[in-house]
């Protein structure tokens, strides 16, 4: 296979699982201030990503690293490009990643009043500015001639981008409440909560979706390449089918909402194939698989490396899932 | 006097107004609270492992409490390292585009492999010993502990992997307008990492060892768990007396190596401005970066050579001429890095380590030796006071390196005024640096609350749990 698509693949996969995993992650910490009321039940909502967010988390720190040394020229052109956006999420997911460890640090009211909150809003900005960024990819943004960006960060926060984000809100907290529902005790109070606004939420989170695809198309011209139509009517479709049975079917609304998030992920990518990083002031300024890589001998290194561990990581991964794949007891509530 | 610190006030504020310098001060200053963490989180994680280990093969008591207690200030610290560390792997690209893209080829590599060997190990597994105490046996669970100590290591050589290759350059070919690789193994086997790496990591052991010696001298003065924290101490200065002697070894041997390789950092970090032979080591000197000189230097005779060579005569080179030099090889500019910086960090670096040094000297022979714990109260609230100073060594350590470097952000091929990523303006950092700072100090003042109050808990709440099977 060709060493340039083999990294587009592995850098695809990389995002995937990063939307997969953190967006449980977020979407939990969307729904924490709706499904849990008292402190208990926050320490229990907590609890259920506590001994895997870290390692998530790593997918995305992953994607980052591997497209430096894959395609260094679109790391350098993204990352700057995204600057003040990006800013945002690193302070975001600090503030996200202490609380986990801050939180049971003291029994204070407001102390734990205040490291909810910054995880409810930490997660929340998290989901809207990587569908920000999301939308982006898609749209494309102002990249000049000597492949730097020229625009500022307005350009950004363009309604596409932004209604991009507020699916990416909605999806997550619906993957996060098919997550949480799986972590707890089939009838704790918070499942019995979550059960309550599910559908609800559902449906929202399905006009959403339909008036995300429309607007793409509108937006876009996505409609014009089979492959990510395809891709798009399966995503939501599998978003439709989280929905049979919501209140009983527990293992398969985490699987459709699981594929969905996973299917858009890949449209998004495969769209832009050959591209990685399109400019909206001219087509022959893209960033692409080729002008943006890292010489053959890097991407063998790296390939050898990818190759030996990317099957490691995912074993002690999957080990470490199936060490905590019991519900969630009260007796859990320790740390 | 006067004159020095005139112009160095002068100096910085007309600095200010450079994008170039703020997007420096932006990324130094989240280096440098992120370096805070590490070295703690690389020291400890062995020392917790190792402890969690004596608890698994032998089953006692004590050792489940010191695993515990420890381990609990582990979790807070490596808390604050991870979060502040992402930023840094994200910061190559938004301050610095141009220097991703001209050395990513190369310089994307270590720190691609670091994620995939290294962040995902300890990330994953550390999640395992938090919630895994019910799960795991003794053993798996030590086991585990050793995974996220190896994780947290080779976290450190592969980033300093990248770094020593900013520091001196090799492995690679300049081909298509960039840097390119053509030898992977170079990267990790240059001299200058290896010493790098070893005097960082030992660097880390030392900012353990005193950690645990400060919090340790705390409970012994108020006789808490005395049978833990004299253990604690104890294992503490072993660990401490290896860790100073590894520092300072590699530290001779890497001012040694970068004499001849990175010979501006040498004399800069000497303040020494013109060529000597026999060389002088400068005690103190007030050095005027505009007009070349020294406003005044308390100069050691042959003090430079000894330090240098390990000779009485030798000759090292000054500032003046190397920038001559390098005027003659890389064209004009101006070649010296902020000399006062360089030379306040390296002393004090440097006075610390000795210092650090005798203090564990002492205390192998007092408590090691002899087994004897009785101080003066004003030596163990000094002790404590000991816990600041690694950091104070880890921190002004990395300003030596750093800052030594300039102009050079990869040294002799690419400058830091040439790596900016272009689309930033003046506002665009400002505001970031700002931003930066206050997230930052907000959330090291409280992980160092924290911290602290923990430190300060003990292990009583360890000790409700069968404290009838302990063998005394």
């Amino acid at each position: 296979m060709d060493i340039n698509i083999f990294w587009f693949i592995i850098i695809v996969f990389l995002f995937t699982g990063f939307f997969f995993l953190e967006g449980f992650d977020y979407g939990v910490g969307i729904i924490l201030p709706f499904a849990a009321k008292n402190d208990e039940s926050r320490r229990m909502v907590f609890n259920s990503i506590g001994s895997v967010w870290d390692g998530n988390e790593v997918w995305m720190i992953g994607a980052g690293g591997v497209i430096f040394a894959a395609f260094p020229q679109w790391y350098a052109t993204m990352f700057s490009s995204f600057y003040m956006a990006l800013l945002v999420i690193l302070f975001a997911l600090a503030l996200r990643g202490v609380s986990f460890e801050f939180r049971g640090k003291s029994k204070h009211r407001t102390w734990r009043k205040t490291w909810d909150f910054l995880m409810f809003i930490a997660s929340l900005l998290l989901a809207l500015l990587w569908g920000v960024f999301v939308g982006n990819l898609v749209r494309g943004i102002p990249i000049g001639p000597k492949m730097t960006y020229v625009g500022n960060f307005g350009d950004l926060l363009n309604v596409y981008s932004l209604f991009v984000g507020l699916t990416f809100v909605f999806l997550f907290a619906l993957h996060g409440c098919a997550f949480v529902r799986l972590k707890l005790q089939k009838d704790s109070i918070i499942t019995k909560r979550i059960d309550k606004g599910l559908p609800a939420l559902h449906l929202i989170t399905c006009i959403i979706f339909i008036i995300f695809i429309g607007y793409t198309t509108i937006e876009t011209n996505i409609l014009h390449n089979l492959p990510p139509l395809i891709l798009a009517v399966l995503s939501l479709l599998a978003l439709i089918a989280a929905g049979i049975k919501i209140r009983k079917t527990q293992k398969s609304t985490f699987i459709f909402t699981s594929i969905t998030i996973a299917l858009i992920t890949i449209t998004v990518f495969v769209y832009n194939y050959p591209n990685v990083l399109v400019s909206s002031l001219n087509h022959d300024w893209n960033l692409t698989i080729y002008n943006a890589s890292s010489s053959a001998y890097s991407m063998h290194i790296m390939r050898t490396v990818a190759l030996i561990f990317v099957p490691i990581i995912l074993v002690y991964q999957c080990f470490s899932y199936w060490v905590f794949r019991k519900r969630l007891t009260s007796k859990d509530l320790e740390y | 006097m006067e004159a020095f610190m005139h112009q160095f006030f002068s100096l910085l504020y007309s600095e200010l107004s450079s994008p170039v310098f703020l997007s420096r001060l932006q990324f130094s200053l989240s280096v440098i609270i992120h370096f805070i963490f590490p070295p703690l989180t690389i020291g400890l994680s062995l020392l917790v492992a190792f402890f969690e280990t004596c608890y698994a093969a032998s089953g006692k008591e004590h050792y489940r409490r010191m695993t515990k207690f420890w381990g609990r200030l582990f979790l807070i610290n490596f808390a604050i390292g991870v979060v502040t560390g992402i930023v840094m792997e994200f910061q190559f690209g938004m301050n610095w585009s141009l220097f991703s893209s001209y050395v990513g080829d190369v310089f994307g590599v270590p720190l691609a492999i670091e994620v995939l060997l290294a962040f995902f190990l300890e990330s994953t597994f550390i999640g395992l010993w938090i919630f895994g105490w019910e799960k795991f046996g003794k053993k798996t669970h030590a086991v585990i502990m050793w995974l996220v100590a190896i994780g947290s290591s080779l976290s450190a050589f592969w980033i300093l992997t990248a770094n020593s290759f900013m520091q001196e350059p090799v492995g690679y070919v300049l081909r298509n307008n960039r840097l390119e690789l053509n030898n992977f193994t170079a990267l990790f086997t240059s001299k200058q990492f290896v010493l790098e790496f070893w005097h960082t990591w030992f660097a880390a052991v030392v900012t353990a060892a005193f950690f645990i010696i400060a919090i340790s001298a705390y409970h012994i003065m108020r006789k808490n768990d005395l049978k833990v924290f004299k253990l604690s101490f104890k294992i503490a200065v072993v660990y401490g007396l290896i860790g100073i002697i590894g520092v300072a070894y590699m530290g001779h041997r890497m001012a040694d190596h970068i004499v001849k390789t990175q010979p501006m950092k040498m004399a800069a970090m000497e303040s020494l401005w013109e060529s000597e032979n026999p060389a002088s080591e400068a005690i103190i000197a007030f050095p005027d970066q505009i007009g070349k000189k020294n406003f005044y230097a308390l100069r050691i005779p042959h003090g430079l050579d000894l330090l240098a060579y390990g000779k009485w005569t030798g000759r090292v080179a000054g500032i003046n001429e190397i920038q001559k030099e390098y005027e003659a090889k890389y064209g004009p500019g101006d070649y010296i890095p902020p000399v006062a910086v360089t030379f306040y960090a390296f002393r004090a670096m440097v006075g610390v380590g000795m210092l650090l040094l005798i203090i564990a000297i002492y205390l192998f022979f007092k408590t090691v030796i002899r087994n004897n714990f009785k101080f003066n109260k004003w030596v163990m609230r000094g002790l404590m006071v000991c816990i600041i100073f690694p950091y104070i060594a880890n921190i002004t350590g990395w300003i030596v390196t750093e800052v030594g470097r300039q102009p050079w952000i990869v040294h002799g091929l690419m400058k830091t005024s040439q790596a900016m990523s272009p689309n930033l303006t003046w506002g665009d950092i400002a505001t970031s640096l700002i931003a930066i700072f206050v997230v930052y100090t907000t959330l090291t003042i409280v992980a160092i609350f924290l911290l602290w109050r923990y430190a300060v808990l003990g292990t009583w709440d360890f000790q409700i749990k069968k404290i009838n099977s302990e063998e005394e």
